[in-house]
């Protein structure tokens, strides 16, 4: 381990030297043949990820695709919003090839600032379900990410639940608990619920459910499952994954998973998903990436290794999500949780949703 | 005496020092062009429903954090350098180690402890059969991270200006009838004045540009409107906006402390050696009393957030948490020592600037070049990264060479600058300001170059003091986050990199480790500190 840490450490040393150099001299740039040499390298096999998707999560699967392919994998990973930012100041040299998020209000934004192109792959259009594409082929999900309620077992019985906007009734008071509305998960939530019931409707629920709340609201859905379990409120809504993380580590966890509105449109399902970047400048690498990570082995451990769902059909989830059972999910096209983001975001904040 | 024409003197210090400015000014600049376009919806929006309550929430929480370092840092500092006490010697320095564990750590620390759906929290219902539910994620449980997070600012800086100040003064006052009290009133705290108020300062800005941490306990502030506008409203074009009217708010703040140190020649210190301080003795009660609220006080502020990270560590441990971990370590030192020290040199240049070239220009471009630090992170890296590639392609079209900046570590540590330029300007101004100006004069006029005046002349003088301000910036730099997100190249993840992957979605556990890391780390500068100043 010592004499890895250190040829890494050394090779640190002397890029930053170099680095350093080249700032102080301020002649920071590579001559053109240096640059084209470098490229001609790149086209052999390289491909650049923008990634809003945990490295934990992807770098396994980036590492068997390199296995596979040869082909090199460099990402890094940030909020989405700053790495459009890199990408879409840069555009005349693009760095990135694949941008991926793990939301469509982020991934239906790139498009949206057209920082995205068509991937035109026949394999992404069949594999991938219609609702969880972009319909020119801008973006595709990579894995399902439903968010639905879950209750304690021990304060509430299932039969008094039924959907996100039952959530409102008073029977609720002073039992709910909410993540922030500043969570891209909850504003696509409402998105979809503004293109279901319209705006006036959804301004009701949202004013019902802060009426509700027992807590203030929570930063993350991992605290709002462990305030359930510790009885500082009885119900909430959550990505069932963060529920399969928590069981995970307790197995005994007195809180459980009530599929959303199955009498009407079904739960709500976000992705995280993943588009070519426009002028990027190792397409076919990309694609090729895109491709691998709808592939049957690769979609068992993208989604596996979260809890998640598998976006392609007919794929098992892991057993911690498969006893959760089959659910109806709601089969709007995600990109308008992007779409009416703004006025999801807009209502909450008219109703003092923190 | 012959008098030298002012202009030949000065004139490539101030063009050192505008670079330096300069490098600062332009991520403010491309704010200013944001306003370019306003999308009214928007800040209709923001206006009707929330703008004011986010003023008044940052207000408050200024004002609270202001007080709370002021008040915690100076007494501290105070009783450690004038009292005897049993312990005392290890707390003098024990009291800054908080100083290595960043806001957002305190921050998730303190919810994952005390918060009412916390473990520990669930054990003590347990154990104690009580109904508690504390509620901390409030204004009070974010005034509290933050002055526990920035009280040894303050204490650091105090404590280094009444130790220097020696003991005469205080025999002075003594002999003229002074007693303790009066003594820390009407001689101590005149003498401190300006290191407490430089020091909340430092608090003040860290506190408005603050996003991690305020938004772990979900405290809305006006840094939650510049990132409401750019993540959910798509709109970074308003966050800029809203950014921009952030950089009026730490001028006005800069007005503020030069209101308040008014009358005050914050140079004035005493420069000549004399005998330490002494300390007065206690009464074995008062003495214990002291040591008592001083460990409760190192508890809280300590040893309990360590422990719960060890805690977390413990519970979250597997082979696999150590997957980059050394690669994540050895790039967190590089960065900070690299940053480090390009941030001293510019401080350096910018202290020697103000010290020989006393026109208004020159404090200008300090004023300036200090404004990055109560720039959120992100902003002031976007910011960045849009004048740098504005940049490469104007230099391009001319030179025809093919640049690649962003990307790159050149930029990183640019922005590290930026950032801490305040950091490093404070104690290199402290530094340069005990060099007598006659002594770089007379090199000048002896016909020295600058450079060379800089090297043989400033630099084994103020070695000590910007040794100090390394130290400091490096630790700053360990702890700085979205800047580094932002702009760091491929491989360059660093701990505070790996500790927002794990905390953005709450799983506390996983980031203990590369917080413990952080803070062990960084407590190594900061030991070397107080043992040396």
């Amino acid at each position: 381990m010592g004499i890895q840490v250190q040829s890494v450490f050394g090779r640190k040393i002397k890029g930053l030297a170099l680095a350093l150099m080249a700032m102080g001299l301020s002649a920071c740039g590579q001559s053109n043949s240096d640059a084209k040499e470098a490229s001609a390298e790149a086209d052999k096999g390289e491909v650049v990820v923008f990634s809003a998707r945990k490295q934990h999560l992807i770098e396994p699967l980036f590492n068997e695709f390199t296995k596979e392919t040869g082909i090199k994998v460099n990402f890094i990973t940030d909020s989405p919003q700053p790495l459009l930012a890199r990408i879409g100041a840069s555009q005349d040299r693009v760095e990135a090839d694949v941008f991926m998020a793990v939301d469509a209000g982020s991934l239906w934004s790139a498009s949206n600032q057209a920082l995205l192109e068509p991937a035109n792959s026949e394999i992404l259009n069949s594999r991938v379900p219609t609702e969880f594409q972009e319909p020119n082929g801008m973006w595709y999900g990579l894995s399902k990410r439903a968010r639905t309620i879950v209750y304690s077992t021990e304060r509430v019985k299932p039969e008094s639940l039924s959907s996100y906007e039952q959530l409102a009734d008073a029977e609720w008071k002073g039992r709910l608990c909410l993540r922030t509305s500043q969570k891209v998960y909850n504003q696509s939530l409402v998105g979809m619920l503004i293109e279901e019931y319209g705006e006036p409707k959804v301004k009701e629920i949202l004013e019902g459910w802060v009426d509700n709340l027992a807590a203030p609201v929570f930063s993350s859905d991992t605290l709002l499952i462990q305030a359930i379990a510790s009885g500082m409120c009885d119900v909430g809504i959550v990505n069932t994954y963060y529920l399969g993380q928590e069981l995970a580590k307790n197995a005994d966890l007195p809180v459980k998973i009530h599929w959303a509105n199955q009498e009407s449109n079904g739960v709500h399902v976000n992705i995280s998903g993943a588009g070519i970047v426009k002028n990027a400048p190792h397409r076919d690498n990309a694609v090729k990436l895109l491709e691998f990570l709808v592939s049957d082995t690769a979609q068992k451990q993208f989604a596996g290794s979260n809890y998640e769902y598998p976006v392609v059909e007919n794929i098992p989830v892991d057993p911690v999500v498969a006893k959760w059972g089959e659910f109806k999910g709601d089969k709007t096209p995600i990109a308008y949780a992007g779409e009416n983001q703004a006025k999801a975001i807009m209502l909450m904040d008219q109703v003092g949703y923190q | 005496m012959v008098v030298i024409p002012t202009q030949t003197l000065k004139s490539p210090l101030f063009i050192w020092a505008g670079l330096c400015a300069g490098l600062v000014i332009l991520p403010v600049l491309w704010l200013a062009t944001s306003w370019a376009e306003i999308r009214a919806d928007l800040w209709q929006h923001l206006i009707e429903t929330q703008i004011l309550e986010l003023i008044w929430n940052t207000l408050r929480l200024i004002l609270g954090v202001f007080i709370g370092v002021s008040l915690l840092g100076t007494s501290l500092a105070w009783i450690v350098t004038k009292y005897e006490f049993p312990g005392r010697s290890f707390f003098e320095w024990a009291l800054v180690l908080p100083f290595a564990i960043p806001a957002y750590v305190f921050a998730f620390i303190f919810i994952g402890t005390f918060d009412g759906a916390s473990t520990p929290m669930n054990s003590f219902r347990q154990f104690s059969g009580l109904d508690i539910w504390p509620q901390v994620r409030n204004y009070w449980g974010v005034l509290i991270s933050f002055v526990c997070a920035f009280y040894p600012y303050v204490y650091l800086l105090v404590r280094g200006r009444l130790k220097r100040q020696g003991q005469e003064i205080y025999e002075v006052a003594q002999t003229l009838g002074c007693k303790p009290i009066a003594l820390f009133f009407r001689v101590a705290l005149p003498i401190a004045w300006p290191a407490v108020v430089g020091g909340a300062g430092l608090a003040v800005m860290e506190t408005m540009a603050d996003f991690g941490a305020v938004s772990i306990f979900n405290y809305q502030t006006f840094t939650t409107a510049i990132y409401k506008s750019w993540f959910g409203f798509f709109s970074l074009q308003t966050a800029a906006q809203l950014a921009s009217m952030l950089v009026v708010a730490v001028i006005v703040w800069r007005s503020i402390e030069a209101f308040m140190l008014r009358g005050r020649d914050a140079t004035g210190e005493k420069t000549t050696r004399s005998r330490a301080v002494e300390r007065f003795n206690l009464s074995a009660r008062t003495g214990w009393l002291i040591t008592f609220l001083f460990t409760l006080l190192f508890s809280i502020t300590f040893i309990v957030p360590m422990f719960r990270l060890v805690m977390w560590v413990g519970q979250a441990w597997s082979p696999s948490v150590l997957n980059h971990f050394y690669e994540y370590l050895s790039n967190s030192l590089i960065l900070s020592v690299a940053g480090g020290i390009l941030v001293v040199f510019c401080s350096l240049f910018l202290a020697i600037g103000t010290r020989q070239d006393g026109r208004k220009r020159m404090k200008n471009a300090v004023r300036f070049a200090t404004l990055g630090y109560a720039l959120p992170g992100s902003i002031l890296a976007v910011g960045l990264m849009m004048v740098v590639l504005f940049l490469q392609k104007k230099i391009e079209l001319y030179t025809g060479l093919s640049l690649a900046l962003v990307g790159g570590v050149g930029v990183l540590l640019t922005a590290y600058v930026v950032r801490f330029l305040a950091v490093g300007y404070s104690g290199a101004h402290t530094a340069v300001t005990e060099v007598q100006p006659h002594i770089g004069e007379a090199a000048q006029v002896l016909g020295v170059p600058l450079w060379r005046r800089v090297i043989k002349l400033y630099c084994p003088l103020v070695s000590p003091g910007l040794f100090a301000a390394l130290l400091l910036v490096i630790v700053d730099i360990l702890k700085e986050m979205p800047a580094t997100l932002l702009l760091r190249p491929f491989g360059w993840d660093t701990l505070a990199v790996s500790i927002f992957g794990f905390t953005a979605e709450g799983d506390w556990a996983l980031a203990a480790l590369p917080a413990l890391a952080l803070v062990l780390i960084g407590l190594v500068p900061v030991y070397i500190l107080i043992k040396r100043y």
